[in-house]
């Protein structure tokens, strides 16, 4: 990586569909947010940043120790009020608040996380678990403006969909209740436009990172985003096309468990004869 | 070979994929769809291409010479061909042990064209004495993302034989005045009785034999006494180094280690003593390693000392018993034997009897106390640690010594800095004494 300063804004830039996300469900869930545990948790990544370096590796353990403790504390407490009495001040509060504090909060370690790793590969990671922590959110905004529902109308019509379309697939093998599939979400455009800029960010990234050895690598790396790209677009293409028949899991499925036997299968370590002395 | 990281990557997109689907949110799921796909092709690109193409790079290393003295820089080229269609890149690195100081191109990064060859240059100098391979060369190749790597083991291994240093064995240049400050003055040891040279006269006794009376001197003091002419010859002794070769002497800092220290002080004592007309001899002994070889007054068993300790590394474990019985099997002559063992894995000495310690040779025993072979910080607590331990094991080794001394073997706990001395010192005394002629 030629500087620091690059790196970063390559991994803004990547960001940048996850930070919008962000951005724009924030204020629709700030009202039902317990402020304290979303403060609490995603104060950990500032912290980690902040400690001497020796300990730092130690923050995130740390926190997951005291969480635990935590929920046991909570759990006596609910259990045997009575006797327990004293951990009701330990106890966390088991409401909707907290549940949606914990889901930023988790997003905004992601983002923060990812912001700052030096490796393609872990801020590709970084990327899509922040993503997929706000995806649920995003669903809710997206039926408040669809049907003009309140927030917590939104929030039991979208967890219903989805808890169907866990069923469906279960029992019947497809889904017909997707609910984002027929919702028209308000920043669709601003998306779209940000999910290319991601990709090229991340392309730009993979490339210089290579420590001086880009013109080789570039070559490779292109034919990967060629294939990559006309599978992944023949992919959705079928499941576009096989929506109708609600059998497009299945065929995602098919496609993702192809390839991973083909990654597998071309994987095998190969033994290397056992040297001699001359 | 698809790295952890890899499996991470492509489990969180899939997982993703997953969310996206139940969810329903299309250009999330095309977005992850070409990323996986992007990552797939990626990994299986890299294992059907690269990955394969850097098994048929041909390696090739070439050495100026196997042996070598400790800090002697040797030369190495290595040369790769790509005998692929395709133009290989790669990562490799020459193994080497870290007793190796390098200088040049020993790793490095390579693009090579179909047929092309390349040379790279570097130089190796050992911070000890042994028997070392240089090799194999291993060669890696990562994909773009850094999911996958691939290495390949070309095999080509040499060996690097280390004898010590020149500096370390100063002994062996005669021209230095400071060489014989160990053995000024005892040239030669002296027996009276029968020999060549006369050396004086006594009175008579009367088990003396009749032939050696001083006929010359008969009655020169009351007429009736009678004098017997005393001989005396020059008796050369020979000195049995007896070197403890266990993995007990592997002990020590990448820049002093024991066994290294031991070989040099005994080459230097051996040739301090051939240099004043003694025999050397040795036994190089483990439970690996049983090496005899016979004293002579020349320089040469110092070579095939030196010849022998540069092809082995200590190894296998050390028994003063095994030492002893050897000792008294194969040293034929009285000869001083000088014990050298730090004594690291320690036998029951209470079940030997005292037969087991005799040997019927003047033996010595060095115990060579490991402190100064520890690592030093300037970390205050890793330093009292180690003073600790350091002085325990002194006095452990202490006590060792005491108990050799009552069963009738000389010992001293020795340590870097007087081995030699205490060496040369006992050697002296022998000589003096005539405990080994």
């Amino acid at each position: 990586m030629e500087s620091r300063a690059l790196g970063t804004g390559l991994n803004l830039l990547a960001f940048s569909p996850a930070i919008l996300i962000y951005v724009y469900t924030f204020p629709y869930f700030y009202a039902n947010i317990n402020l304290v545990v979303l403060v609490l948790i995603a104060v950990l990544p500032i912290v980690k940043l902040l400690v001497p370096k020796r300990y730092s590796s130690n923050v995130y353990p740390v926190a997951l120790i005291i969480a635990m403790l935590l929920v046991i504390a909570t759990l006596f407490y609910l259990i045997n009020p009575s006797r327990y009495y004293y951990l009701e001040i330990f106890s966390i509060p088991l409401a909707l608040s907290t549940f949606f504090a914990i889901d930023f909060a988790f997003a905004f370690i992601f983002i923060f996380e990812g912001l700052l790793s030096k490796r393609s590969s872990r801020m590709i990671g970084y990327l899509f678990l922040s993503l997929g922590t706000m995806l649920y959110e995003l669903s809710i905004i997206a039926a408040m403006h669809e049907f003009s529902l309140t927030f917590m109308n939104a929030l039991s019509l979208v967890f219903s969909l989805e808890i169907l379309s866990y069923y469906e697939l279960f029992v019947y093998g497809y889904q017909k209740f997707l609910p984002m599939a027929n919702f028209q979400i308000p920043i669709n455009q601003e998306l779209l436009v940000l999910f290319i800029i991601s990709t090229i960010a991340i392309v730009f990234s993979i490339y210089l990172r290579e420590n001086g050895h880009q013109r080789e690598r570039l070559g490779d790396l292109a034919y990967s985003l060629f294939a990559g790209s006309i599978m992944g677009t023949l992919l959705f293409a079928a499941y576009d096309y096989f929506s109708y028949t609600q059998y497009q899991l299945s065929i995602i499925g098919f496609g993702v468990l192809a390839t991973f036997i083909a990654i597998s299968r071309t994987s095998r370590k190969e033994k290397n004869r056992k040297p001699k002395i001359k | 070979m698809i790295r952890k990281t890899g499996y991470i990557v492509l489990g969180i997109i899939v997982g993703g994929l997953l969310e996206a689907l139940f969810i329903g949110y299309d250009y999330y799921i095309v977005a992850l769809m070409i990323l996986f796909f992007v990552v797939a092709s990626d990994i299986i690109f890299f294992n059907t291409g690269l990955s394969r193409s850097i098994r048929n790079i041909e390696v090739r290393r070439e050495i100026e010479s196997n042996s070598a003295r400790k800090f002697q820089m040797r030369p190495i080229r290595i040369f790769f061909t790509n005998r692929t269609r395709k133009t290989v890149y790669f990562h490799y690195y020459d193994t080497l042990s870290d007793v190796f100081n390098t200088e040049g191109e020993f790793q490095g990064y390579i693009t090579l064209k179909p047929g092309e060859q390349v040379k790279r240059d570097y130089s190796i100098a050992s911070i000890a004495i042994g028997k070392y391979k240089v090799g194999p060369v291993i060669i890696y190749a990562e994909d773009p993302m850094k999911l996958c790597i691939s290495s390949y083991t070309a095999p080509v291994i040499d060996e690097m034989i280390v004898s010590p240093a020149l500096s370390d064995i100063y002994t062996q240049r005669s021209e230095r005045l400071s060489n014989m400050k160990f053995t000024y003055g005892i040239h030669y040891s002296q027996k009276i009785g029968q020999g060549y040279n006369f050396y004086g006269i006594r009175p008579y006794n009367e088990s003396d034999d009749t032939k050696y009376i001083a006929w010359s001197r008969y009655g020169i003091l009351n007429g009736e006494d009678i004098y017997i002419k005393q001989m005396e010859e020059e008796r050369q002794i020979d000195v049995f180094f007896v070197v403890d070769y266990g993995i007990g002497m592997n002990q020590g800092t990448r820049q002093k280690r024991m066994y290294d220290f031991v070989i040099a002080t005994v080459m230097n004592a051996s040739y301090s003593i051939v240099k004043n007309h003694d025999g050397v001899g040795y036994i190089i002994n483990s439970s690996k390693y049983d090496y005899f070889i016979p004293a002579k007054k020349s320089q040469e068993p110092i070579r095939k000392f030196e010849q022998t300790i540069s092809e082995i590394r200590p190894n296998g474990d050390f028994s003063i018993f095994q030492t002893f019985s050897r000792i008294k099997r194969d040293v034929k002559k009285n000869a001083l034997v000088f014990v050298i063992t730090p004594f690291s894995y320690p036998e029951s000495f209470r079940k030997g009897t005292r037969k087991e310690f005799e040997t019927n040779k003047k033996v010595s025993l060095f115990i060579l106390d490991p402190y100064d072979f520890m690592e030093k910080r300037k970390d205050d607590v890793y330093s009292a640690l180690m003073k600790n331990s350091g002085l325990k094991h002194y006095r452990y080794l202490t006590a060792l010594s005491k108990f050799f001394n009552s069963i009738g073997i000389k010992s001293s706990v020795s340590r870097e800095k007087d081995l030699l001395y205490r060496i040369m010192a006992a050697y002296r005394y022998g000589k003096l004494t005539n405990e080994g002629a």
